[in-house]
């Protein structure tokens, strides 16, 4: 019999815009900065207990390479007894670093676990700095790999039968939820404000200097945008397409992180749980029309946990195009009202493996605030795949 | 003294642009406007249309000015060029209160076109004496010719410095303009443009009929008359119609510069031509329209050439005033009294506004673009004879005294000047002596002809008695024909044998268009692709009917060996025992790209546009171009990243819009010499042929090999391709081609960084070529090239 997994703590650093606020800022830094803040969240807890730190992250070189997770905590000065390890499962990364977490719990082998995701997609590409692909990728039946994910989602538009009006209505509806959270405050108890700290060189004065600015919001919501504007946005990824900038999620820079523990930690520390981990669940798909890879998780993952579909009152389903997420709601006819009821990745923003930790937060903090109990966090993955958590609140 | 930093005083377009003149230069300028938007003014030079900047980092030698703030900094300026409004009182104000910050030796100069200078400088005091006028051409990156005006003030040294400066400096070609309206090309060209409206009128053409006429029939620019009416700008037209209307009251011809009543009403409508996106030419639905004045409305266009104003413009000029005359048809009539004019015009004007007729002809060529002067024009039909035609026309038109004693005016000894009764020579200022093949006009003397080597119908191989062997083409558009190809390969053979180093250069732009098509096209229709004489005689004869004015294609040689022979040219060209250097100007597309790139160093002017091209007619660059880039390629540390950049290039058949931004994309070498002035082109490859050669100049080693990127790097090209082609951005057949170009650049299929050599990506090119050129789609875009002269998307 498995051990119950509960989560006591679940935060994020605000998102910024690749080439924003966060442009100059190292993903190592914003990662140990949320493991840090984690601790803080948390005084009662020795950090010696803690197995293992499990960071997710899809293009994990350069500045986020060399197994961040060990690097960040280090540099949060977490216990040297505290291991690190990075996984890398794409855009799930940050979802399945807590799903590892979780089973290390589960099986009796741990009892406090952090786990997290981060990415800057400000310092390093989608693809990496040196992509190499394998010249067997363009064998017919591999091909699907090369696919670019604006033109899978192309390819979910033609296979469902996604309109172009339909899509820019959803990324607008993303926006106008998201500042309806912010005019809420909904954001404020999951995200941790974050100094950046800008040291440059002043060519008029000849001087170094140095800005502080207090991030305390993400950076991507446009307060301004209108179904015309969208409209207005040239297809991207096919000539006579309707994939759009503004109908596609944004590229940003974020990290996230959860504390995880057993039964025994809760008792051990005196711990007050928020919500416990349900289950989580995976799935292969086409790559060619990856956006459709929840369809087969989120089954897979009900079915697991003994769960049906109704007993889900909030679903944060990552928009990383709305394309992908009308097929996603069509198909598995998702009821609109309980997805992404504070905005999506379309308005929120998308660092790629810090997403599956930063929207836990989101989804543990609102499934309190609304007395919610079953909540979901699920994603479409590059290459074709699905992914899907169910988490409890307590 | 030299000219170490500008000062342009305004901000506006002009003196943005004239500011981005000096940037190109590399010299340090300051650009004076108000506080609240001089900085504005100065960050927008980057997105001017056509580019005002040869390199986006060239803005980096333009410091913003404040007229508020910071005039102490002119100081520090040898040179100040004020560019604000075109109004005697506005300059006359800005030069009293920047007077006194002035360096005392510095050079204060006004950029008018229409004003007096001695008026605008009357209130200098003694710094008169240091004060000009220089009157720049729009859009002045483009445009080479500057007027230089002296005031009765000007120090007689002062204009001498600028004209060494703005010559070898800026490229710019200069004339020494009396202070008139107009100065001398704006003078005799907008004279044109009147006669042409005011004959137009008379006999009942259309503006379309007008153009077609006045354009490269004429051997004048393409934009004819009233397209480059509209490219100027209406109001700027009727502004100096205007003008020209007010102060040459006591002109002969004073009626042709009323306003006509269209340009008015345009005018008022702001159809004021380019800018404005609508004018006496308007683009609607995808077709050009021309405006009809009695209707108000714009129809398509629709002129019709009468067949035989046709023949005659096709005769030798020398023949055009005779011909015209005696050709009762409107559009004749036409043409001859707009000649007739402008040669009456200009000889009667020509002691007030310039020296020599030398004047008026240069500032037409070089600020019109006519490729004939109007003296020159006249001199070619006879001096006399032509007078004695006109005079029979109109027996009471104004002529000048001096007209009747003249029978040339050009000789052997110089151009003919009215004040002087006499036959003047060039200038013989010190900075003509790095123009070592300086253009002369029609009836002048030709300077430097060189000991011609060898010459055929397609090329001249020369030298100049200093070691050193010149090979120019002689191929329209200087392109690269088999024959070129042939005494390229004789070329270097005769110049490692007597000679020291070899020059490819060329006595005018472009430097080379690429290869000769129709060859190619010829040999692939005749089934001459990779075999020898296949084709039948019934092929050849149909083919020869369906193009009568191909090359004689009993010459032809089967492709693949002429591509054999491209390369194996070219290595020559790169590993001969002498040093080989290209002197590029203008185009440098496809083959002449390969020839830059085979050289062993580049002399370049600053426009240069340079690129292969080859993908636009559906093959890929097989001349050692793919070859070359991939050599390149592997010198950078970050191979794949730089093998997709130059993919990219070549696969978008992308041209670099000038000679800094061709060495970024790879076709020009860092230590290439870039220079502003393309009359110096062949004295700069000199200078370095010698240099080459006092260093002991030795080729590389023809085996050396060096990395591709392989597999790995190919099916990075792949993965963005297939993107492409699922997205229907490119089509079946520029993936094919594109593949191939990828295949090639990253040497096929093979391990990442694999050492390989030059002869196996050769012949990697020339499988692929050989292939595409099998393709019946790649044969349909190299027709439609020929026959529309733009690229085919199949």
């Amino acid at each position: 019999m498995p051990q119950a997994v509960y989560i006591v703590s679940s935060i994020r650093s605000p998102v910024g815009k690749a080439g924003g606020v966060f442009k100059q800022v190292r993903p190592d830094d914003l990662l140990s900065f949320v493991l840090k803040e984690l601790l803080k969240n948390n005084p009662n807890i020795d950090p010696k207990v803690i197995d293992d730190v499990v960071i997710g992250c899809a293009m994990p070189e350069a500045e986020q390479g060399l197994n961040i997770a060990r690097i960040a905590a280090l540099l949060a000065n977490y216990p040297q007894s505290v291991s690190g390890v990075t996984v890398n499962r794409f855009c799930a990364s940050g979802l399945q670093s807590i799903a590892y977490a979780a089973d290390r719990i589960r099986l009796g082998e741990a009892e406090l676990m952090v786990a997290g995701g981060v990415e800057s997609m400000s310092m390093i590409p989608m693809m990496g700095h040196h992509p190499a692909f394998n010249i067997k990728t363009f064998d017919e039946d591999n091909i699907g790999i090369a696919y670019g994910m604006g033109t899978t989602a192309e390819q979910v538009v033609n296979k469902y039968n996604i309109n172009r009006d339909s899509q820019d209505q959803f990324a607008f509806e993303s926006h106008q939820k998201a500042i309806n959270a912010v005019n809420q405050g909904y954001f404020k108890d999951e995200i941790k404000p974050y100094e950046v700290i800008t040291q440059s060189y002043d060519l008029d004065s000849q001087e170094r200097t140095q800005q502080s600015v207090t991030v305390s919001a993400d950076e991507g919501i446009r307060f301004d945008t209108s179904i015309d504007q969208l409209a207005k946005l040239k297809a991207a990824f096919h000539i006579n397409g309707s994939v759009t900038a503004g109908n596609s999620s944004q590229m940003s820079d974020g990290a996230g992180a959860t504390l995880l523990c057993s039964e025994k930690a809760l008792k051990l520390f005196d711990l007050t749980p928020m919500a416990r981990f349900v289950g989580f669940a995976v799935s292969g798909v086409d790559p060619k029309i990856m956006g459709i890879g929840p369809v087969l998780s989120i089954p897979k993952v009900l079915t697991q946990c003994g769960l049906k579909q109704r007993d889900i009152g909030h679903i944060e389903l990552n928009e990383a195009f709305a394309a992908q997420s009308l097929a996603v709601i069509q198909e598995l006819n998702l009821d609109p009202e309980i997805v992404n009821p504070l905005g999506g990745a379309i308005a929120l923003g998308h660092p790629l493996g810090a997403t599956g930790s930063i929207r836990t937060a989101t989804l543990l903090h609102h499934l309190k605030r609304t007395n919610t109990r079953y909540g979901m966090v699920t994603m479409c993955v590059g290459s074709g795949m699905g992914a899907t958590g169910i988490f409890e609140n307590l | 003294m030299s000219i170490n930093q500008v000062g342009i005083l305004g901000s506006g377009v002009m003196g943005a642009q004239i500011a981005a003149v000096f940037a190109n230069a590399n010299i340090p300028t300051l650009l004076f406007g108000y506080e609240a938007h001089v900085k504005d003014n100065l960050n927008n030079i980057i997105n001017f249309k056509p580019k005002a900047l040869t390199h986006p980092a060239q803005q980096s030698w333009i410091t913003a000015a404040s007229f508020e703030n910071d005039l102490s900094r002119l100081s520090d300026c040898d040179l100040v060029i004020e560019a604000i409004i075109e109004d005697v009182d506005a300059k006359q104000d800005l030069f009293a209160k920047i007077l006194p910050y002035l360096s005392t030796d510095a050079i204060l100069a006004t950029n008018t076109s229409s004003l007096s200078v001695n008026q605008i400088g009357e209130d200098l005091g003694d710094f008169q004496s240091q004060f000009c006028g220089i009157h720049f051409f729009n859009p002045p990156r483009y445009m080479s010719l500057v007027e230089l005006i002296s005031t009765e003030k000007t120090k007689p040294d002062l204009l001498d410095r600028l004209e060494g400066f703005f010559t070898s400096e800026l490229g710019k070609n200069i004339l020494y303009a009396k202070d008139k309206p107009g100065f001398i090309a704006n003078r005799i060209g907008v004279f044109s443009i009147a006669a042409c409206i005011h004959h137009a009128d008379r006999l009942g053409l259309d503006f379309d009929t007008v153009d077609a006429l006045t354009g490269t029939k004429l051997k004048r620019p393409k934009s004819a008359t009233f397209r480059t009416a509209d490219l100027v700008g209406l109001d700027i037209l009727k502004h100096v119609f205007e003008q020209f209307d007010q102060v040459l009251s006591d002109d002969p011809w004073h009626a042709y510069f009323k306003t006509p009543q269209w340009l008015e009403y345009l005018f008022e409508q702001r159809a004021l031509g380019e800018k404005t996106k609508a004018g006496i030419y308007k683009k609607e639905d995808g077709e050009i329209r021309v405006y009809q004045p009695e209707s108000q409305n714009y129809n398509k266009a629709n002129y019709e050439i009468e067949a035989s104003v046709k023949s005659i413009l096709k005769t030798n000029v020398s023949r055009w005033i005779a011909a015209l005359r005696a050709n009762q048809h409107p559009q004749s009539q036409f043409l001859y009294s707009v000649i007739k004019d402008t040669c009456l015009y200009s000889a009667y004007h020509l002691q007030t506004i310039a020296q020599s007729t030398r004047d008026i002809d240069w500032a037409l060529h070089w600020g019109f673009g006519w490729e004939v002067g109007i003296f020159e024009l006249w001199q070619a039909n006879g001096v006399q004879a032509s007078l004695a035609l006109f005079l029979q026309d109109d027996a009471n038109v104004s002529t000048p005294n001096w007209i009747n004693g003249v029978t040339d005016f050009y000789t052997d000894k110089g151009a003919y000047s009215p004040s002087e009764d006499d036959y003047t020579p060039y200038s013989k200022h010190v900075v003509y002596d790095r123009q070592l093949h300086r253009p002369a006009l029609m009836g002048e003397s030709k300077h430097g002809q060189g000991v011609t080597i060898f010459e055929n119908d397609s090329v001249k191989f020369f030298h100049e008695n200093d070691g050193i062997a010149i090979f120019s083409l002689k191929t329209k558009l200087h392109t690269l024909n088999l024959e070129v190809i042939d005494s390229l390969k004789q070329a270097i053979e005769i110049a490692e044998q007597d000679f020291r180093a070899m020059i490819l250069w060329q006595d005018s732009a472009p430097f080379c268009a690429g290869a000769n098509l129709y060859e190619i096209v010829a040999g692939a229709k005749l089934g001459m692709i990779d075999h020898q004489n296949l084709f039948t005689s019934f092929k050849k004869k149909a083919w020869q009917l369906l193009k009568p004015n191909l090359p004689n294609i009993d010459n032809l040689k089967p492709i693949n060996e002429v591509i054999e022979l491209l390369q194996r040219v070219l290595m020559s060209l790169k590993y001969s025992k002498i040093p080989t250097i290209a002197a590029v100007e203008g185009l440098a597309l496809g083959g002449g790209c390969e020839l830059v790139m085979h050289c062993n160093r580049r002399v370049s002017h600053t426009e240069s546009y340079i690129g292969l091209v080859e993908m636009g007619v559906g093959l890929l660059p097989a001349g050692g171009g793919c070859k070359e880039m991939a050599r390149r390629a592997a010198k950078h540390k970050d191979l794949f990243t730089t093998l997709a950049q130059y993919f990219e290039q070549i696969g978008l058949a992308k041209v670099s819009e000038s000679a800094k931004l061709a060495v970024e994309m790879g076709y020009l070498d860092d230590n290439d010499v870039i220079i502003s002035q393309r009359l110096e082109l062949l004295h700069v490859a000199k200078q370095q042929a010698k240099l080459m050669i006092n260093e002991h100049y030795r080729p590389e080693d023809v085996n050396q090999a060096f990395r591709v990127g392989g597999a790995s790097a190919k099916a990075n090209i792949l993965a963005q391709l297939t993107n492409m082609r699922i997205g229907e951005f490119i089509s079946q057949h520029d993936e094919l081609i594109a593949m191939k170009i990828a295949d090639v650049l990253c040497g096929g299929e093979v391990d990442a960084n694999t050492e390989v050599n030059s002869q196996y990506l050769l012949d990697l090119e020339k499988t692929h070529f050989i292939e595409l050129l099998k393709q019946d789609k790649t044969q349909e875009r190299i027709e439609h090239m020929l026959i529309k002269h733009k690229p085919l998307r199949n």
